[in-house]
């Protein structure tokens, strides 16, 4: 897998680097602020972009806007960000369009190296990843998750805006794979999200849900 | 204040009273024939400088006036600031024709001429009287009648109105002193807003400061506290998977480093912030340490006689910390010399260095910054420094 790493820190560049490669990854570039990651992005089509929050030169949300931005010329483009601090809107914003391939963790989420690959693949792949931390602050906000939903659909639900598989779903729950199923189907048919063929009723699901 | 009416006080003020009398005869000897000769010189030029002398002359009987008002009554007087003036010593001469403190002195000076005689016989009377007519109604309590009893009346009134008349009198002159000798309406505008200037600057100078240190943690510890987590994360990843150990202890290795370096860093940014060693030791040892690291050779002369309040003592090794780092990028100096001299009155700090000078703190913002910082503590900045005579920068805060 092709990665391009947008970071301000050589250092923690220069990790990233370490990591990727140890997971059988190529990192085809490295650049340091956001104009530069437009480029670079034209000139290599990487797999995944991994995009630090804070860049130069105002060192606020840089990075949310210059993905953003790449996401409208590029449905296509698949994009990790990493951010210090936990900023619903920000999230939020880069799941707007409706379709997969977007993440969005807490920097110190890289150092629990299996889940941080488990979240580039899933990215990579189509999938989201949302930082639990990101998650949970959603659902403090709407202190009564869509009314409709049981509590277990609901920690269904909040698995899913995370990104997991129904699997990996099934296995943090403790409940079989059926029922896992069960309830992500009874989620679609209470938020009416019909099946598709593109099936980005998952990310879907989540965007309701942020919507609220 | 009836307890203070009552108190020692009393004595105190009748004193500042009675001492009217002869303030009014010595300012009456003096200034009348003083002026009156400067004004008949006035046709010869010598008379306008002798005029000027007469008014200085003004102003120190102001002085003598507000240190009798401390020294009796206990109440101080802040003196009226002085104008900026420069040139010539003939020219400041002439200037204090023009100067308001010296006028409005001699408005204070006219008046307690003329007052002092009668604040004199008002505080004799207050003082007299009631000895008096106690005195004669207990030599005369035989003839008890009409008189007698109306005087020991009028003694008993006096003896209690006394204190109240003698607290009237000097607080009616406290005043009046404090506008004609203390800083006009003016003065004390300017200064508000002088003050008001500086406490924008430093409270700007405090969030800038804020924002450096965010983001020297940010670039420094964080992100090396970072690839160590990633590091060590690898590692764990590495073992879990079976692979090679010699691997693992390279990565291992890496994040010890990183993790060394990181408290390196978090180290020089607490000394930053605040060196313990202030505390600790105080400016003498806080300055040796600072000087042991300059790469310019220092001559460090520190003498404090009396230990500065924390924040001036913080200010000045900061200011001695960022005079010696412009020293050593700017001055191309041989030698630095710092002085620091703290008594009980003010902190005075010198660093003259022998380099190239042409240091001026409109053109760089770090010479800037530290002029506000210590304008924030009432203190003031003199930087000489020529092209080619190296650079001295003194700096005076006052307790």
């Amino acid at each position: 897998m092709r990665v391009l790493v947008v970071e301000d820190s050589v250092l923690l560049r220069a990790g990233l680097g370490r990591l990727l490669e140890d997971e059988g990854m190529t990192m085809v570039a490295e650049v340091g602020d956001a104009s530069s990651f437009l480029s670079a992005w034209e000139a290599h089509r990487p797999d995944l972009s991994i995009v630090d929050v804070r860049m130069p030169p105002t060192h606020t949300d840089e990075g949310i806007r210059a993905s953003v931005e790449l996401r409208s010329a590029h449905r296509d483009a698949k994009i990790l960000v990493l951010s210090q601090y936990v900023e619903v809107s920000y999230a939020s914003e880069l799941l707007a369009d409706g379709s997969g391939g977007v993440g969005y963790l807490l920097k110190e989420r890289i150092a629990d190296v299996g889940e941080f690959v488990d979240a580039v693949h899933r990215v990579a792949g189509g999938g989201t990843a949302l930082d639990p931390e990101v998650v949970q602050a959603l659902f403090a906000r709407n202190r009564d998750p869509i009314d409709a939903l049981t509590v277990r659909e609901g920690e269904v639900l909040e698995r899913m805006a995370q990104g997991l598989t129904n699997t990996a779903i099934a296995e943090t729950l403790g409940v079989g794979l059926g029922a896992v199923e069960k309830h992500t189907s009874s989620i679609f048919v209470k938020l009416g999200l019909e099946p598709s063929p593109s099936d980005h009723r998952r990310v879907l699901a989540v965007l309701r849900f942020l919507d609220r | 204040m009836i307890r203070s009416v009552y108190s020692l006080d009393f004595g105190r003020r009748l004193a500042y009273l009675l001492l009217g009398l002869p303030a009014s005869v010595l300012w009456t000897a003096v200034f009348p024939a003083a002026f009156g000769l400067a004004f008949g010189l006035a046709f010869v030029l010598i008379g306008i400088p002798l005029f000027a002398l007469v008014l200085i002359g003004v102003r120190m009987a102001g002085d003598a006036e507000r240190w009798l008002l401390l020294e009796t009554v206990g109440e101080r007087v802040e003196p009226a600031p002085r104008a900026e003036s420069s040139g010539s010593s003939w020219r400041r001469l002439l200037e204090e024709l023009r100067d308001p403190r010296n006028w409005r002195a001699l408005a204070f000076v006219v008046l307690r001429s003329l007052t002092g005689p009668f604040v004199f016989a008002a505080a004799l009377i207050v003082v007299v009287y009631p000895l008096w007519a106690l005195s004669s109604a207990a030599w005369g309590w035989w003839v008890f009648g009409l008189q007698t009893v109306s005087i020991i009346v009028s003694g008993v009134l006096a003896l209690l109105l006394g204190p109240w008349i003698a607290w009237a009198f000097t607080e009616s002159h406290l005043s009046v002193a404090r506008a004609l000798l203390g800083p006009s309406t003016m003065q004390l505008t300017e200064r508000a807003d002088v003050v008001q200037q500086t406490r924008d600057r430093s409270i700007e100078a405090a969030a800038a400061e804020r924002r450096r240190i965010e983001r020297d943690l940010h670039d420094g510890a964080q992100a090396r506290l970072s690839t160590v987590a990633l590091d060590l994360g690898r590692a764990k990843r590495r073992i879990d998977q079976g692979g090679d150990p010699d691997e693992v202890r390279a990565i291992i290795d890496t994040a010890h480093e990183d993790a060394k370096a990181a408290i390196v860093e978090l180290r020089d940014l607490a000394r930053g912030i605040h060196p313990p060693v202030l505390t600790d030791r105080g400016l003498v040892g806080a300055l040796d340490e600072i000087v042991a690291r300059s790469p310019i050779p220092v001559h460090l002369d520190v003498r404090v006689d009396v230990r500065p309040p924390a924040h001036v003592e913080s200010a000045a090794y900061f200011a001695v910390s960022e005079l010696l780092t412009n020293a050593t990028r700017h001055s191309r100096a041989a030698t630095v010399w710092v002085t620091v001299r703290a008594n009980d009155r003010e902190l005075v700090i010198d660093v003259s260095d022998d380099g190239v000078g042409g240091a001026d703190p409109a053109i760089g913002s770090g010479l800037r910054g530290l002029e506000d910082r210590v304008a924030a503590l009432d203190g003031t900045m003199t930087v000489t420094s020529l092209l080619g005579e190296g650079t001295s920068v003194l700096i005076e805060v006052p307790r």
